[in-house]
């Protein structure tokens, strides 16, 4: 039965072409990506006006001491130690006075693994007119090392070195955060 | 493509069927008053199909961000069609593929980013209704109705992390993979 066998040569040929041409898993694929932009920023809490009174007019009297906080945050941090970190000047000199500050302690805001702000001395340094570190980069552990996020404590006080008319002097205090790279 | 290349098999073999007919001899040749038949078997098939395509503002890709810190919700959609004309129940699954990593070699967890799917326009459901985060896992994210109908969905990705991460393009790949039930 020639007839027969074509159609079962025919059957086989379908069933082939069947079986080769069956859709197979569909899959596609895409990229997503997570856009994070650089950020350095350091804000302070006085809302920008902080009053230093001396309590005597002869050399060695000191003022009150401001104290004002800082939220800092940064996402790209130098690896490692970044040793003026944070640092102040003085737009201008005072006559006969000193300006000294000190850096307080430093809370993490973020996970143990962010890197961290350190004091740079002990007690209160002078301030000018160039800047002068206050407090250095720690190093954070892994990819927090790039991480900064929390609060600095500063303090403030001013000390005559000499005798001082009365009057009020204004200077402008820059306070720097870097990033180290 | 896979329509035509089915098409052109069709075709030969056809043609195959053709040539073995043409030759097969016939029980009625020569005899007067007789007939002759050939008898030829087509067989039509439409070709079962099963596909998905991807739809974004960004033509199958996403982008999410800017991500600041404390800068809110930030959300991307990809918009899932599936072309189907067969009649059984399928489910889509969602498989990510890399971590999210950016060019400096920082990772990011899959757990800062998540999504949410929503239910068909024709009658499938979702299975993430809520914000879900990221796996390394296989997830099925989608199951159509019950007679597995041609549908669509939508999947939007956020980020909503509170902490800083650290500044960079971060990638990952995520296949969107049909699988019938």
């Amino acid at each position: 039965m020639p007839g027969s066998k074509n159609l079962r040569t025919f059957i086989l040929v379908a069933i082939f072409l069947g079986i080769i041409t069956f859709p197979r898993i569909p899959l596609n694929a895409f990229i997503v990506t997570i856009n994070a932009p650089p950020v350095l920023s350091i804000i302070d809490d006085t809302g920008g006006f902080l009053l230093l009174s001396f309590d005597g007019f002869s050399p060695g009297s000191e003022t009150n001491v401001g104290v004002v906080n800082y939220t800092i945050q940064s996402n790209t941090m130098a690896t490692g130690t970044v040793a003026d970190a944070l640092s102040a000047r003085l737009s201008g000199p005072f006559t006969d006075i000193e300006f000294k500050a000190s850096a307080g302690s430093f809370t993490n805001a973020g996970t143990p693994d962010f890197s961290s702000l350190q004091s740079t001395s002990a007690g209160f340094i002078t301030i000018g007119i160039a800047d002068v570190a206050l407090a250095s980069k720690q190093p954070g552990t892994g990819d927090g090392d790039v991480l900064l996020d929390g609060t600095i404590t500063v303090n403030y006080k001013a000390v005559l070195s000499t005798d001082h008319a009365a009057g009020i002097e204004n200077q402008s205090l820059i306070v720097t955060l870097k990033d180290g790279q | 493509m896979k329509h035509s290349s089915f098409r052109s098999k069709i075709l030969i073999a056809s043609l195959l069927l053709f040539a073995l007919t043409l030759h097969a001899p016939t029980a009625s040749f020569g005899q007067a008053g007789g007939t002759a038949n050939q008898t030829v078997y087509f067989i039509i098939t439409i070709d079962p199909a099963f596909s998905l395509e991807l739809k974004s503002s960004e033509g199958g890709n996403v982008t999410i961000g800017p991500v600041l810190p404390n800068g809110g919700t930030v959300l991307q959609t990809q918009e899932v069609i599936i072309h189907t004309n067969q009649t059984s129940p399928y489910r889509i699954k969602q498989i990510v593929q890399d971590s999210f990593v950016n060019e400096r070699g920082v990772t990011l967890p899959l757990s800062k980013v998540k999504y949410t799917v929503t239910n068909g326009l024709n009658g499938g459901s979702s299975n993430a209704s809520g914000p879900t985060q990221l796996t390394d896992q296989e997830t099925v994210i989608f199951t159509s109705n019950s007679r597995g109908d041609a549908d669509r969905f939508t999947i939007s990705y956020f980020v909503d992390e509170k902490k800083i991460i650290a500044a960079g393009k971060y990638h990952a790949r995520i296949d969107i993979r049909g699988e019938r039930s």
